[in-house]
């Protein structure tokens, strides 16, 4: 008995050792970029360590303006905005129509939406490259909101239909006999009553578009039309190791939507992922 | 109990409220994948194509000289590293995390904070950390542990281990969640029988909770190898741009730096074919999982 209890401390205590390790690892990873993001040049280069002296904002202000990462944060802002409210009305008309009606070809076309999320973006840039250049579709917002909306939906709809599976079909059934046509059944019954899934499908949207960079760093190569994680994998190459401060508290501005996002949401957001994970 | 209403099912309507998902789908999915196919059959000039057949001449290339042959190895290598190590993990903090061992909440709260960094933020932090002059090395070197220094992307040889530092360090935040799902559905009854039964923590994870995550972690694992094969591109890019040499060329950063480095856009089509056909038999088999009774859609 007293060997069990013996081992049994020693396990936790290993437990807790990797579970603290994990955690300091993501600690002081987020302390380091918050911590420098806000020191000048030379506190920096004196020590990485300590919290900064002051509540400096000089480095935003910097990068902000003279950097370029304000332009491409609006950029980035019309960008994932749009192309989100796209979404959401293309994944609720296929989400109504898979939770509720049964038409010919229905379980194929439910395999091939779904495989789309699986498909190699890195095959498709090629063809896309050319047909976007040939559309002068190219460091432009629509084509890159095209592009979003494409590579989210399949995802959307999956996401959509097990919400709106989720609206009593008693009720469906009740405004149908009611005379309740389709659009009508769509606007006065599943909207108001997935209003919760709509927030989450559209948080995970955002977060997804706003981190992406392999299709803004292929499509949109002007200045002016850059979204904020391209430029900041830009300005990491021109300023590099020279100018770390900056760089940091770019990350601050690139990182800080979503986390303030997932904070407000944070209930919305777990059961989302969760009810698109599994099934 | 048929969900499905009779009364309002009409193909007509149907169609048109999926017409602009099919539409959108076709024209980004469907129709660039068979141009994807034609491209990589025709010669190209530079970065124009031409109508001519190339009698698979692209093709012969990348394996003939043994061009792609690296690059796939590292992303398997990639592979190999990632997944068992996430798995493992994951199955050790959520079993924890299940049975709310000291400090649950704030572990669960921090570690899925990992997961809504954007993926660009976390590794410019990590090739900060890891730099040979970064906190890491200096921590070790005020320890006097200077033989434990590594420069972590500055060697040709760690460069891809920093990577799967990244890609797991990211991930475990998200896996867990959906683990932890999952064994959220399990019936507390079990574990207490057999802790009844004089079974210690090590035996409840092992015994009771693998196997119970079992069909998780098969779907998990197809999923995260289609994920790393496909999605390394910004961690690539913004870490170690494929580099020391090409130490960290992974297959799809490969395709970028042929198609758009090197201008070889032929060989980069090939690549790109290679990298399709694998993941479709990686989603074949994914879809054949994820299905639990034939005949009936996924959604």
């Amino acid at each position: 008995m007293i060997r069990y209890r013996a081992s049994s401390v020693a396990y936790r205590i290993f437990v807790q050792a990797v579970f603290i390790f994990i955690s300091i690892t993501i600690l002081f990873a987020l302390y380091y970029l918050l911590s420098n993001a806000m020191k000048s040049g030379a506190e920096f280069a004196r020590n990485q360590f300590t919290p900064p002296k002051s509540f400096n904002v000089a480095n935003f202000i910097y990068v902000w303006k003279e950097g370029g990462i304000g332009i491409t944060f609006r950029n980035s802002l019309i960008i994932c905005g749009i192309s989100v409210s796209i979404s959401i009305v293309i994944a609720l008309l296929a989400g109504f129509t898979f939770s509720l009606l049964s038409f010919r070809g229905r379980n194929l076309l439910s395999y091939l939406i779904l495989s789309t999320m699986y498909i190699s973006p890195m095959a498709l840039i090629i063809p896309l490259f050319i047909q976007m250049g040939k559309l002068q579709l190219t460091n432009t917002y629509v084509g890159i909101i095209i592009i979003y909306v494409a590579l989210n939906l399949a995802f959307s709809i999956y996401l959509m239909t097990t919400y709106l599976k989720g609206v009593p079909i008693e009720l469906v059934e009740a405004a149908v006999i009611d005379g309740c046509g389709k659009l009508r059944l769509l606007f006065r019954i599943f909207i108001p009553l997935s209003k919760a899934g709509i927030i989450v499908l559209g948080i995970i949207n955002f977060s997804i578009m706003w981190n992406d960079l392999l299709f803004a760093f292929i499509f949109l190569q002007k200045e002016e039309r850059q979204t904020i994680m391209v430029a900041i994998a830009k300005f990491q190459g021109l300023y590099g190791h020279a100018n770390m401060t900056h760089v940091l508290s770019a990350l601050v501005i690139a990182a800080l939507p979503i986390i303030v996002i997932y904070l407000v949401a944070q209930r919305f957001f777990k059961e989302g992922i969760m009810s698109g994970s599994i099934k | 109990m048929n969900r499905y209403n009779r009364n309002i099912s009409e193909g007509v309507t149907a169609y048109a409220f999926l017409s602009p998902a099919i539409l959108i789908l076709i024209f980004i999915f469907g129709y660039q994948i068979v141009r994807l196919f034609w491209f990589s059959l025709v010669h190209w000039q530079g970065y124009r194509y031409t109508t001519q057949f190339n009698n698979f001449k692209y093709f012969v290339t990348i394996f003939s000289r043994g061009y792609v042959v690296k690059p796939l190895l590292r992303s398997f290598l990639i592979i190999g590293i990632v997944i068992p190590s996430v798995i493992f993990l994951t199955v050790f903090i959520s079993h924890h995390l299940y049975r709310k061992i000291v400090g649950y909440r704030f572990y669960r709260w921090l570690f899925f904070l990992t997961s809504i960094i954007p993926v660009v933020v976390a590794s410019i932090i990590w090739t900060y950390l890891l730099n040979l002059f970064g906190p890491v090395n200096n921590f070790l070197r005020a320890l006097h542990l200077d033989f434990l220094v590594v420069d972590w992307f500055g060697n040709s040889k760690s460069a891809i281990f920093a990577l799967c530092w990244i890609i797991i360090w990211r991930e475990i935040g998200f896996s867990t969640i959906i683990f932890l799902a999952e064994l959220g559905n399990a019936s507390p009854s079990v574990y207490e029988a057999a802790l009844m039964d004089g079974a210690n923590e090590f035996q409840l994870m092992r015994f009771i909770s693998f196997p119970y995550l079992n069909r998780i972690i098969k779907l998990y694992t197809v999923t995260m190898t289609i994920f790393v094969l496909n999605n390394l591109f910004g961690v690539v890019l913004v870490s170690t741009n494929g580099g020391p040499g090409y130490a960290t060329t992974v297959l799809e950063y490969y395709i970028y730096f042929l198609t758009f480095r090197a201008g070889k856009i032929g060989l980069g089509l090939s690549v790109a074919v290679l990298l399709f056909i694998i993941t479709m038999v990686l989603v074949v088999i994914y879809v054949r999982l994820f299905s639990r009774r034939r005949g009936e859609g996924v959604f």
